[in-house]
């Protein structure tokens, strides 16, 4: 029983493949068929390729240095500026 | 060159000529069996159409492939093919159905014998499984016919059908017994 169907299988599978062959040459991809498949690998690479540069600017944001302190005479007029508010807000009581 | 070597080429090209190059190749090779997947399902009219529909959908999501076989492949080609066929019927609210066209078998095996000629072995083999396909009953038909022609692996078949593997191949192996008794029935 177990051989009768692993023969006819073979023979499944004989037939499938003339059936291929013959499909290949009855049914070739139209012209229409083939602008559409170039079309679509088009528009998936220029997804891909915008991701991918989205990908490589979050790469340069996550490796961005910060900017160095404030320099220090910056505090000090800072600190000036308070003390001579402070000054003035004295001088107003 | 096999089919899924130029998948995996098409998967590592670098421009986008290369890729055009290999799906432009992946398509030449895998359209004539879709196409006749889908007009065994629902006739030439709407065949055409969904082949296209079901090649740009390959093309969309083949980075999503990561199989190594060529069987792997097809399966995953005739899933996507399977996929816009239940969306077509959703929309025509229309059932699954499977034709067999006796004209139209022979018509490709004729087609085959341009490269390769037909010995009578092969002859009486295309007439066995024929009439085999014909003595069966439609739903039976239709297994023996995704199974062995179009060569849909038992896993695809399960999901297609909503049945557990087991359940498929145990379907399949009484529908070829009762064709086979079918067969010898009227010889």
């Amino acid at each position: 029983m177990a051989d009768d169907q692993t023969e006819l299988e073979e023979k499944f599978k004989k037939v499938a493949d003339r059936l291929h062959r013959g499909w290949a040459k009855l049914y070739p991809p139209t012209e229409k068929d083939l602008a559409a498949v170039q079309e679509a690998i088009r528009e998936h690479w220029e997804q891909e390729q915008q991701a991918l540069e989205l990908i490589k600017r979050g790469k340069q944001a996550a490796t961005f240095q910060p900017p160095p302190p404030e320099p220090p005479e910056k505090k000090i007029d800072k600190d000036q500026s308070q003390q001579s508010n402070r000054h003035r807000k004295g001088h107003s009581y | 060159m096999e089919l899924i070597d130029l998948v995996h080429l098409y998967q590592k090209a670098t421009s986008l000529e290369q890729r055009q190059k290999f799906g432009h190749d992946i398509a030449v090779a895998i359209r004539p069996a879709l196409w006749n997947f889908l007009l065994h399902q629902d006739g030439p009219e709407q065949a055409d159409d969904l082949c296209q529909e079901t090649l740009k959908d390959i093309f969309k999501n083949l980075h999503m492939f990561h199989e190594e076989t060529n069987g792997q492949f097809w399966s995953w080609c005739y899933h996507v093919a399977r996929n816009k066929l239940i969306d077509h019927w959703r929309k025509q609210k229309a059932n699954p159905t499977m034709t067999l066209d006796p004209e139209a078998f022979w018509r490709a095996v004729e087609a085959s014998a341009q490269d390769n000629p037909l010995s009578n072995e092969d002859q009486l083999n295309a007439e066995y499984i024929l009439e085999l396909l014909a003595e069966a009953k439609p739903a039976c038909c239709a297994y023996l016919w995704l199974r062995y022609i179009i060569g849909l692996d038992l896993s695809e078949m399960a999901r297609m059908y909503n049945l557990s593997i087991d359940a498929i191949r145990m379907r399949i192996n009484r529908c070829l017994d009762l064709a086979k008794v079918l067969i010898e029935k009227h010889p």
